[in-house]
């Protein structure tokens, strides 16, 4: 139970603390909640050293366990494994979901337990991150560069430790990479088993074709027999070709074959009437023998010719016979060969569909792995991402300043034209819309917006870049009419020209969008050394510590001293002017690292 | 007089004011001054120097700074320094009443003035 004391501290009863203890520890509780249930245990248990450590893992409402299945469902197994059958992970899965692995445990022991609580290799990481970072800003580079290792990496350090910015900023990249919508690979997963089903039915198709063509092969061979000089043809042809003669010869021997069997039956029954009386009449007895003679001779006729016959008979049967199996091989081969066609067919449009299941599984696992790389280098983007905007967000801070002075000017402007124009330069730097890449819809620069107005300054000069300014960002302000007359109106210009340049130069410095050369270019106008002048001026207003080094240390006293000291040589004290001249404008991103003027004024 | 580098911060009280400090984050959430964001740094910031206190004098310099940066914080520094104004005065009353015992009733005056002027 909580003490007395403990109660009257909060402010809570007895019954209002454990209420809230319960209510931390239900299985509902917002994080919000179940943190402060465990400084409650902290401090019941009379351990504020337990709710310190609490307090350094509270915050990240990062939920490991579901992190690890994310990322298990993103880069779920979509090959098939030749010897298992099962799904497995292809190799360059393995590669992505280690490579996100790592880039989301470190960042969330990170976020959970603090940039102390690291491993060596893993606060290594971070600081390679943060470093890549910070060295894409020129000035970064060269304040780096200029720094001894230990004294980078302690710069880098203490940032990761007791910026609660950069944790932040970390922390909303992190939530964004690891809380957009899941990958989905259902597409591959479809492609794949219609790629499977399309070798399948591939299989069943070659073999069934093969089949078709075996049969075919051996119909066709049976129906060849009786082609070319193969023997069947052969005996087919001349069967063919003596059929006629076959014919003639069968009924003529048929014929004969009448004739004699009449006259073998007529001797017959003359050599019956004979015989009867032939025994006692030489004559009639030689007439007997004779006609015997001749009856055998008529005999051995009628058996010659009935061999024939049969033989003839036999020969024409033979050849129907060769004729109905020839017309059978061929009606079947014909017959075997549009099956065969089918099978072939159907063959082809197997091996035709599983091309195109290959292509289309080809075409899923593509765009799978366009989507695993984007997921990949989200993960590995975290740190980058929420490093440079934590970077981003400081530009916008000093954006903030120059913002609030331009507004007193505005609403004290009584001039229309002239309260347009200064209600264009607060706004017309900055975009507070969302986008894909600004989905809170919070205030940013508009670098795009800077990089173009740059250009049109350096290149079309302050009447060209004024008159643009004068119409709107969305050129809509004024019209063109008007807004080149008020350019050509000395008046106008002589008060608004240096306000409008020297606000834009402040704006193009911090949008890190002025570099030394830039500042040579213009140190060689009127124009541009009087912008110049105006927007160290308004710096100096705003932040009077941050010029005043820097006037010390060229021995003036005024800004217009200090541009004019500047503007007649090249170098002072070891430092490029140019150089010089952009760290009076600003300090850029290098208020970020922890810097002072001192390393504005550092020779580099 | 004792002097606030001269009261030693015991670890009793050490331990008292680390469990208000918890105490004072938990309000800071339930009221929405802090959020959970915030904790690591804040506790972070604790750690880093609580150990390293010796005296009530560098304690009220601590609280004071913790109290810059999160307001949430401020209670614990008036206590504080509500405890010691309370030993001070003990003190002084004590000194008081010994200057008035022994006659030197004027010096007795000047130095309860100085408690009432403070």
């Amino acid at each position: 139970m909580p003490t007395t004391a403990q109660l009257s501290e909060t402010g809570l009863t007895a019954e209002a603390l454990l209420a809230q203890k319960k209510e931390g520890q239900a299985p509902g509780a917002t994080e919000k909640q179940k943190t402060i249930g465990k400084l409650q245990d902290a401090i019941a248990g009379d351990n504020p050293r337990e709710g310190y450590r609490v307090m350094k893992e509270a915050g990240s409402g990062i939920n490991t366990e579901e992190i690890k299945l994310r990322r298990s469902q993103d880069f779920a197994p979509r090959e098939r494994d030749a010897t298992t059958g099962e799904l497995k992970r292809t190799a360059a899965q393995e590669d992505r979901i280690d490579r996100v692995a790592t880039a989301e445990n470190i960042t969330s022991e990170y976020l959970q337990k603090g940039f102390a609580a690291l491993s060596d290799p893993d606060k290594d990481y971070l600081r390679a991150k943060v470093e890549a970072q910070i060295m894409q800003w020129p000035e970064g580079a060269k304040l780096f560069n200029s720094l001894p290792p230990a004294e980078r990496q302690a710069r880098i350090d203490r940032m990761l430790t007791t910026e609660g910015a950069v944790r932040h900023n970390i922390r909303e990249a992190f939530n964004e990479a690891t809380k957009v919508e899941a990958l989905d690979n259902k597409d591959v997963l479809t492609a794949l088993k219609k790629f499977e089903d399309s070798q399948a039915t591939l299989k069943v198709k070659e073999l069934e074709f093969n089949q078709a063509d075996a049969a075919f092969t051996k119909a066709f061979n049976a129906a060849d027999e009786f082609t070319g000089r193969r023997g069947k043809a052969v005996e087919l042809g001349k069967l063919q070709k003596s059929k006629d003669a076959l014919m003639q010869s069968l009924q003529a021997a048929k014929a004969e074959y009448a004739t004699l069997d009449a006259q073998h039956k007529l001797l017959d029954s003359e050599l019956k009437s004979i015989s009867g009386y032939a025994q006692n009449n030489q004559q009639a007895l030689d007439e007997a023998n004779r006609v015997r003679g001749e009856f055998d001779t008529q005999r051995q006729k009628i058996a010659k010719l009935g061999s024939d016959i049969g033989k003839a008979e036999a020969q024409l049967a033979r050849l129907e016979e060769l004729e109905a199996q020839k017309l059978e091989a061929e009606e079947k081969r014909d017959a075997l060969e549009i099956e065969r066609q089918k099978a072939e067919t159907a063959f082809q449009d197997a091996q035709r569909n599983k091309l195109d299941a290959q292509a289309s599984l080809k075409m899923a696992q593509d765009a799978q792995e366009v989507k695993e790389n984007a997921r990949v280098a989200a993960a590995e983007g975290i740190v980058d991402k929420g490093f440079g905007n934590y970077l981003d967000e400081g530009v916008m801070r000093g954006e903030e300043a120059r913002k609030a002075m331009q507004k007193a000017q505005m609403e004290k402007e009584t001039d229309d034209d002239k309260r347009a124009a200064r209600g264009e330069l607060l706004d017309r730097w900055s975009t507070d819309k969302r986008s894909l890449t600004n989905l809170k819809g919070e205030t940013k620069m508009d670098k795009k917006q800077v990089a173009a107005d740059k250009d049109l300054l350096m290149t079309g000069g302050p009447k060209e870049f004024v008159k643009k300014v004068l119409k709107g960002k969305d050129g809509g302000l004024m019209s063109d009419t008007r807004a080149q007359e008020l350019v050509n109106d000395p008046a106008f210009m002589a008060e608004m020209q240096n306000d409008i340049i020297g606000n834009f130069l402040s704006v193009a410095r911090e949008a890190n969008n002025l570099s030394a050369k830039d500042i040579l270019q213009l140190r060689k106008t009127d124009w541009g050394l009087a912008g110049i002048t105006k927007s160290i001026e308004m710096r100096q207003t705003n932040n009077p510590a941050e010029v005043q080094p820097f006037l010390d240390h060229l021995q003036v006293n005024t800004v217009a001293e200090a541009v004019a000291k500047l503007s007649g040589q090249d170098k002072i004290n070891g430092t490029d002017t140019s150089l010089f001249l952009l760290f009076l404008l600003g300090k850029g991103i290098l208020e970020l690292f922890g810097s002072t003027s001192k390393d504005a004024l550092r020779p580099l | 007089m004792r002097k606030n580098q001269d009261m030693p911060f015991t670890d009793e009280h050490k331990k008292e004011v680390e469990i208000n400090l918890v105490k004072a984050v938990i309000t800071g959430l339930e009221k929405d001054q802090l959020t959970e964001d915030g904790l690591p740094e804040i506790a972070d910031t604790i750690l880093a120097r609580i150990d390293t206190i010796t005296n009530q004098d560098q304690l009220a310099e601590f609280l004071t700074e913790l109290s810059a940066k999160w307001p949430i914080f401020e209670n614990i520094l008036h206590i504080e320094l509500g405890k010691v104004k309370s030993i001070k005065e003990k003190e002084v009353a004590r000194d008081v009443l010994n200057l008035a015992n022994s006659g030197n009733i004027e010096e007795a005056i000047r130095l309860a003035k100085t408690m009432t002027e403070s």
